[in-house]
């Protein structure tokens, strides 16, 4: 035992021992010493329990701390507007209909009971009527029932919720939500708030805010929290999709490849050898198209004669038109030169097929193909636009879609077809036909 | 007499005991950030604050600390639980979010892919870092809608909503907050100053290397009890399709910690 323990037992043992002499009196003067230091003992140990205790008692009454309590925002984003701020907490106490609660915004700590409370600048809870959303927990009939403080003209930095029916419950979740927030106007930067709770809506006026004062403590507090929160800066990724348009003409097929295996694609039309036209039928012979583009509208495929005035093929480079185009602007059926007496050209386009990869689709245009003919080569029917084709542009043959769009390995095949009259000059007939591809972005 | 020879020689030997026990921390014997250690624990202390240092001066085999006001703080956590002690212990529960910290890896990183490819992934990298005190954890959520071009019809990237590989020539965003090597891309966690101190890790779905993924608020990283600084690498890939619309592709993200106290 120290010496200064063995005074304080000293001066209770002489306290003790005068009360007994008080009153017993004087014949009582023979006492049990033994029984007497018990008793300063046990004096001294309850009085030294007490006050120890006494600060923990009074704290527990007076309020505890709420746990499991969070703020959750739907962005971080500095100064954002319209950001919905969930906030969750489970009492330690319950709190009957008719309480409050007060969330206090601080930029310096979120202490309870320190008396300063700096706002964090640009934050907002939603102006003097903040949204509320009662989700869980909670019950009914909570309004946000005002505001106060704020870093600026039309800012609010305390929100006090009231409830008419609305109740707390011990160690269950309360959740609600504001969805009128502005974010502090810094980025990346730690803020806090601060909650109370309170036994009834009019206790929140204890919880005083002056600028960026407030009270230390409050009465009809019950509960009580801090959390922190941060704001961060936006991440901002920036990428470039170019606009491209890929396609190839081929004297082979490409389904099974791609652009980089087209072949030239020179074709002569006719039969035997050397090839040759003949009025009794007509023969065809084969082009083929690949297509890929990410135009958002799209691409049309357009065809244009090497000839200005000549749509099919000539023996003296568009001259004269011995084999000229079929002039229609609807596929039809191709006769032979013997039996409808006229020389003829003229295209089928296929339906547009994807390779492995592909995606998308061509639709062929009317006049070069007839959804009831497309039996390659036997029954096609075909057209050739004079017009269109010796024009500048050329005439649309396919594009990609019904309504244009991006496509990815779109393959189409072309059957020119033609036949000689019988009164066709020998030679040999040649044309050359440009096909455009263009994509609407 | 005697007896208070002995009472102050006791005291004595004790103030000088508690003294060294403070003042001088073997340096040899301890990993890295680490105080005070035995042969099977270790006791980590960070400082806090202006007016000192943990390790101001040291020779071959002691440092010494100074500080001023006894602000430090030392902590020491199990499985769920951190505990904070010192003779002035900071009662401040924090959060500090910072996107695009100096002190981790992929600072200042570019966020300008330039022009992207259908024949090849390309990535980008961007880093946050997480602290959390007094807290029972934090949790940070992705915000922001996926790539999205401009012009007057825009389209927004295919998401990797449940997780993938890269596959260049297919339309694809994803991220993910480790290393990888396919794309060659990012980084794991790494704690800061070390994983004595910090506890954050990826979260389930982009803590895979070579699988990438996206979900607009989605978790993509937790720690389940207080933590020191974690620095996050985040790495996105971004492969488009032969079809994927021309355009200036905007992604606009927004890191959201939560902490629960």
């Amino acid at each position: 035992m120290n010496k200064c323990s063995c005074h304080l037992t000293r001066i209770a043992y002489i306290i003790v021992l005068k009360i007994q002499i008080s009153k017993q009196g004087l014949e009582h003067m023979k006492i049990n010493i033994r029984n007497a230091a018990r008793y300063a003992y046990g004096l001294v140990a309850g009085i030294v329990f007490a006050v120890i205790l006494l600060p923990f008692t009074t704290q527990l009454a007076a309020a505890a701390q709420v746990t499991s309590r969070g703020i959750e925002m739907s962005t971080s984003a500095a100064s954002a507007t319209s950001v919905s701020y969930s906030v969750t907490f489970t009492p330690a106490t319950t709190v009957a209909a008719g309480g409050g609660i007060v969330v206090d915004i601080c930029d310096n700590d979120p202490i309870i009971g320190d008396t300063s409370c700096t706002s964090p600048a640009g934050f907002d809870w939603g102006g003097a009527t903040p949204s509320l959303t009662v989700n869980s927990g909670m019950g009914s009939g909570w309004t946000a029932a005002g505001v106060q403080g704020g870093a600026g003209a039309g800012k609010s930095q305390v929100l006090e919720l009231s409830a008419s029916t609305g109740t707390l419950t011990a160690a269950t979740p309360a959740n609600f939500t504001i969805t009128t927030v502005t974010n502090p106007s810094t980025s990346n930067h730690s803020f806090y708030a601060r909650i109370v709770t309170f036994d009834t809506a009019a206790h929140m006026s204890n919880y005083t805010v002056s600028t960026t004062t407030r009270a230390s403590s409050f009465s009809g507090e019950v509960d009580y929290g801090g959390i922190a929160l941060s704001t961060a800066s936006l991440i901002s990724i920036t990428a470039t999709v170019q606009e491209t348009l890929t396609f190839c003409v081929s004297g082979t097929d490409l389904t099974a490849s791609t652009c980089s295996s087209a072949t030239a694609p020179t074709i002569t039309i006719g039969n035997g050898t050397p090839p040759t036209l003949e009025t009794a039928s007509v023969d065809t012979a084969n082009a083929y198209t690949q297509i890929s583009t990410n135009a958002s509208s799209g691409a049309t495929v357009r065809m244009k004669a090497g000839y200005s005035s000549c749509a099919g093929l000539s023996r003296d480079s568009g001259t004269t038109c011995g084999i000229p185009g079929m002039s229609n602007t609807s596929a039809a059926a191709m006769s032979s030169g013997s039996s409808s007496g006229n020389a003829d050209f003229g295209l089928y386009v296929s339906t547009g097929t994807l390779s492995a990869t592909g995606s998308g689709s061509s639709v062929a245009d009317a006049n070069y193909h007839n959804a009831s003919h497309t039996t390659i080569p036997s029954d096609l029917w075909y057209g050739m636009d004079n017009t269109n084709v010796t024009s500048t542009y050329g005439d649309v043959i396919f594009a990609t879609g019904s309504s244009p769009a991006p496509c990815s390995l779109v393959n189409n095949q072309l059957v020119f077809a033609a036949t000689a009259a019988l009164t066709t000059p020998s030679g040999v007939y040649s044309g050359t036909e440009a096909l455009i591809a263009t994509g609407v972005f | 007499m005697r007896r208070k020879l002995l009472c102050n020689s006791a005291a004595l030997i004790l103030g000088i005991a508690i003294a060294v026990g403070f003042t001088a921390m073997p340096v040899q014997a301890c990993s890295n950030n680490q105080q005070s250690c035995s042969g099977g624990y270790g006791v980590s202390e960070v400082f806090f604050g202006n007016g000192g240092s943990l390790d101001s001066t040291c020779s071959s085999h002691y440092c010494a600390k100074q500080s001023a006001g006894e602000a430090g703080v030392g902590g020491t956590c199990g499985t769920a639980y951190c505990a904070q002690a010192g003779f002035n212990t900071d009662r401040t529960p924090s959060l500090t979010l910072v996107v695009n910290d100096s002190q981790c890896a992929y600072y200042n990183n570019g966020v300008n892919l330039g022009y992207l490819s259908p024949n090849a992934t390309t990535t980008g990298n961007v880093n946050f870092s997480v602290e959390s005190y007094l807290a029972g954890g934090y949790v940070v959520k992705t915000v922001g809608t996926p790539p999205t071009s401009n012009g007057p019809t825009p389209h927004t990237l295919t998401a990797l909503t449940g997780g993938g590989a890269s596959t260049a020539g297919t339309e694809q965003f994803g991220m993910n907050l480790v290393a990888n090597t396919a794309p060659s891309v990012g980084a794991d966690p790494v704690q800061k100053p070390d994983t004595t101190f910090g506890f954050g890790q990826a979260a389930s779905g982009y803590n895979t290397p070579n699988v990438f993924r996206y979900n607009n608020g989605e978790m993509i990283a937790h720690s389940v009890k207080s933590s020191g600084t974690t620095c996050y690498a985040v790495s996105y890939i971004f492969n488009i399709s032969g079809t994927t619309p021309d355009g200036v592709y905007t992604f606009n993200q927004a890191i959201v910690a939560t902490s629960t106290f």
